[in-house]
């Protein structure tokens, strides 16, 4: 897999769809915003004054100020200490839903595509069967059952939002299928598996690329509803939907508590929103979502 | 194949999908931990021949295909169970607040279609302008942003500092207002997207260049011949989303407190009232799969190609 990516960047560098991405004005900006989210997300432990829950209790609900520029919680926690540890937690957590969701979703599309018949009936009710129910709704109650937590929430988010990698891929493995180089591997005697990992799927790739950029911030923003809820990351874990959780009690009081976690998540998941738009026009203008 | 053939059979598709989450449901409540009887009489004295009884009446002492049967007969008769904590009757809970919850979803998506179609039509028209730009711009912005932080922010403006609306609880219809405005937002933006995208094909189909061609009016071209065409995926979506929005409902309620189906989902979860918990899935499974053929349904009727291209699968 890691080399097929390898191979995919290979022929991509120094192609046509490089210069054409550094001249889409909307992806350079959410590439710029993004790069500014891994930074502090890689560099937290210099960037931020305080840690993330080195409590002072003499400092509680300060305003924003020069000694707190984002202010301080009702435990005296640094709010900017907390919100950039949070963007850690916030790409981790994106990055994971979105391969878990691929690894589901890709290898499901790939075998209604190629085998078409009853298991592509199969696979395709079942997709759109979860495609049509709200993954709010499914995700609070496979967390009903595993209990509260960042992990939970991962697993129970990616587990109900697979449905359009499934979809995407099994119609990109349809339209591929009856092309002559998959004609002739299987005239020499390819196995299913081989001609499925080898020669279909990298074609699939660029497809998948622009569906997983698309698709981390729908999954940052349900974790972080779900943390909201107080079903994900529990205190004191610097989640942005667990600090919205703990600032919304003091949102009269101490506005900057419920501010600057809910404006990281947006600008995050802006980032990737204008990235995928632009990879979307660059590798693969006709693919649809809906 | 008929219309009414076509309508039906979607019907009928949807029957085994409702089976199916009742087993699913079923299950889970099966394995969770606790005595339902013991649950259910939360600390009454009573002697072990009368619990001995009562798992009787309930028809507990039976296997467990039976018990799922036993369990769906009373489901299909309209009785869900009874909460394990307001003894009341789960089916009057949930008719007790899926209006709010009905009234929420309708007015935001009035919001979120009328902005959105506008939108939509706007940046179609005038491809390519700052005013695209611009609008689009925004439409992106709109759905990066989470809606319950959307409310929290329009609770601050809106009800601390204007004091112009109820900051949570439910005093009447203005109380609805904040909350549909934070439902709307992002669904706002995705049919603003979709307007845009149909538009925009529409406009260079052939037919519409060949009315353009003949001379006929632009107004007229653009009202009756492109808008009515690239409105079928927008009214599409408009069924597809609505049980989507009874996701965003059970947050956006229990942001604002407001007394609807989805904030009753969040206590129940929070109460370990799964009797409740289930009733409400089992509710929105159904509405899913009645918003869902409707979509179908709507299709058929605009577009008649559609009905021979989706006849095969499902």
């Amino acid at each position: 897999m890691i080399s097929l990516i390898r191979e995919k960047i290979k022929s991509l560098s120094s192609s046509e769809e490089i210069s054409l991405f550094l001249k889409h004005k909307r992806g350079m900006a959410g590439l710029i915003l993004l790069s500014f989210m891994l930074f502090i997300a890689l560099t937290a432990d210099f960037i931020a004054p305080k840690r993330f829950d080195e409590v002072d209790p003499s400092s509680r609900l300060l305003p924003p100020s020069t000694a707190n520029i984002f202010g301080t919680d009702q435990l005296g926690r640094d709010v900017f200490s907390r919100v950039v540890f949070g963007a850690r937690i916030a790409l981790w957590v994106g990055l994971l839903v979105v391969v878990i969701e691929a690894g589901i979703g890709v290898p499901l599309g790939l075998v209604a595509g190629y085998y078409g018949g009853s298991i592509d009936k199969l696979i395709s009710a079942i997709t759109d069967m979860l495609w049509a129910f709200p993954p709010i709704i499914l995700a609070l109650a496979i967390v009903t059952i595993l209990g509260p937590g960042l992990t939970n929430v991962v697993i129970a988010v990616s587990v109900v939002s697979w449905a359009p990698y499934t979809r995407v891929v099994r119609a990109k493995t349809q339209s591929i299928m009856s092309r002559e180089f998959i004609i002739a591997a299987r005239a020499v005697g390819e196995s299913s598996l081989s001609i499925m990992f080898r020669y279909v799927l990298p074609n699939t790739l660029s497809s998948v690329i622009v569906l997983a950029t698309l698709t981390i911030p729908s999954a940052i923003l349900y974790t972080t509803a779900l943390s909201f809820l107080g079903f994900g990351a529990q205190p004191p874990t610097p989640d942005w939907g667990a600090m919205l959780n703990e600032g919304k009690d003091y949102i009269f009081k101490a506005p900057w508590c419920s501010v600057f976690p809910g404006l990281f998540i947006t600008l995050t998941a802006l980032s990737f929103n204008l990235l995928g738009d632009a990879l979307r026009d660059v590798l693969d203008p006709k693919l649809r979502l809906g | 194949m008929g219309l009414l053939t076509y309508v039906l059979k979607k019907f009928l598709i949807g029957i085994p999908v409702i089976f199916g989450v009742t087993i699913i449901l079923f299950y889970i409540m099966y394995t969770l931990p606790g005595d339902p009887i013991k649950l259910l009489l939360a600390g009454e004295r009573v002697t072990p021949a009368r619990i001995e009884e009562l798992r009787r009446a309930w028809g507990l002492d039976q296997p467990v295909y039976i018990q799922y049967f036993y369990w769906l007969s009373h489901i299909v008769r309209g009785d869900l169970g009874v909460s394990i904590v307001t003894k009341e009757p789960v089916a009057l809970l949930i008719s007790q607040r899926l209006p709010y919850t009905l009234t929420l979803m309708l007015i935001s998506t009035l919001l979120s279609y009328s902005i959105g179609v506008l939108a939509g039509l706007i940046t179609a028209l005038k491809r390519g302008t700052l005013i695209d730009g611009f609008v689009s711009i925004v439409g992106v912005i709109n759905y990066s942003i989470p809606g319950f932080w959307f409310g929290l922010m329009l609770m601050l403006s809106f009800g601390y500092y204007l004091q112009l609306l109820p900051i949570s609880g439910y005093e009447g219809p203005h109380s609805l207002v904040l909350p549909a405005l934070s439902l709307a937002l992002p669904s706002s933006a995705y049919v603003m997207r979709l307007t845009r995208a149909e538009m925009v094909e529409v406009l260079n189909e052939d037919y519409i260049r060949t009315a353009r061609a003949k001379g006929l009016n632009k107004r007229r071209v653009l009202l009756v011949h492109a808008l009515r065409n690239a409105m079928i995926p927008v009214v599409v979506m408009f069924f597809l989303n609505m049980p989507w929005l009874i996701g965003g409902a059970v947050v956006i309620e229990t942001l604002f407190a407001l007394p609807g189906m989805g904030r009753l989902l969040y206590v129940s979860i929070i109460r370990q009232d799964y009797a409740v918990v289930q009733g409400i899935v089992l509710i929105i499974t159904v509405l899913t799969v009645v918003f869902n053929t409707l979509g179908d349904v709507v299709v058929a009727v605009l577009d008649p190609r559609i009905r021979v291209e989706r006849g095969g699968g499902l």
